[in-house]
């Protein structure tokens, strides 16, 4: 059976996804190896997996004037006691809240934030006219 | 997926991913496909991997559709991943969640 284990020095993905929610769960598939390569605990892959997934599914959905020419930067960072995603937008950039609540029930939006909040430690927005970035960061579990 | 008609129940199997790329296709494809004489829907999870906001935004809607028929939303067997989201968001006490028979 395969040790990974955890890196001395930060190790560090960059991938760049077209604006096509088509896109997202491949992208979210290969931060999920990569998480996993750096020996983080398979609870931390999923949080992050999801995560990443609410908000890359944000960032191709609210994406503005122009879909086709706007990727999204996706960045994850796998530290000794830190997993960080950064996940750069071209949205007219949200107002974040500083809590996420869940929607009434029978509503059919509105949980991606929640989500995002749920299952990270803590979550940045920070709002700039050449994209606008958040940043999803987790302590890691140690196995 | 599938589609199988059980009594009064519209079963949907093989559904491998339910999200922001499939959701609102996947919800309008089961609601054409409920015939009058049906009222429940169950969706069989065991082979779904991968769920979003926007997948459980279908499941929401599908749960209406039954509800305004006086059945019942059901989904069968979901995985430990599809699972958590559905605890997370507390969707688990909306819908009725039952394990698939071994």
């Amino acid at each position: 059976m395969t040790q990974f284990r955890t890196p001395a020095q930060p190790a560090r993905l960059c991938l760049r996804m077209a604006c096509d929610v088509s896109a997202v769960s491949g992208i979210a598939q290969q931060v999920r190896v990569f998480l996993k390569q750096t020996g983080c605990a398979e609870k931390d892959v999923n949080d992050c997996e999801l995560a990443l997934v609410e908000a890359c599914n944000n960032a191709v959905l609210y994406a503005a004037p122009d879909p086709a020419r706007c990727e999204v930067g996706i960045e994850a960072v796998s530290g000794p006691e830190q997993i960080e995603v950064r996940v750069t937008d071209h949205t007219p950039g949200l107002s974040w809240p500083e809590r996420a609540t869940l929607p009434e029930a029978t509503s059919e939006r509105g949980r991606g934030l929640f989500i995002i909040k749920a299952v990270m430690d803590s979550t940045h927005y920070h709002k700039a006219p050449e994209g606008n970035t958040l940043v999803l960061q987790k302590r890691r579990s140690h196995q | 997926m599938k589609l199988e008609k059980l009594g009064d129940t519209l079963r949907v199997s093989a559904v491998k991913q339910l999200g922001a790329v499939n959701a609102t296709e996947f919800r309008d494809w089961v609601r054409r496909s409920l015939a009058d004489d049906l009222r429940n829907i169950e969706i069989d999870l065991s082979q779904t991997t991968y769920l979003d906001s926007c997948g459980l935004g279908a499941l929401v809607a599908l749960h209406k559709t039954a509800c305004n028929r006086a059945g019942k939303l059901r989904l069968l067997g979901p995985q430990p991943a599809v699972q958590q989201i559905l605890e997370l968001t507390r969707m688990d006490h909306i819908f009725e969640v039952l394990a698939l028979p071994a």
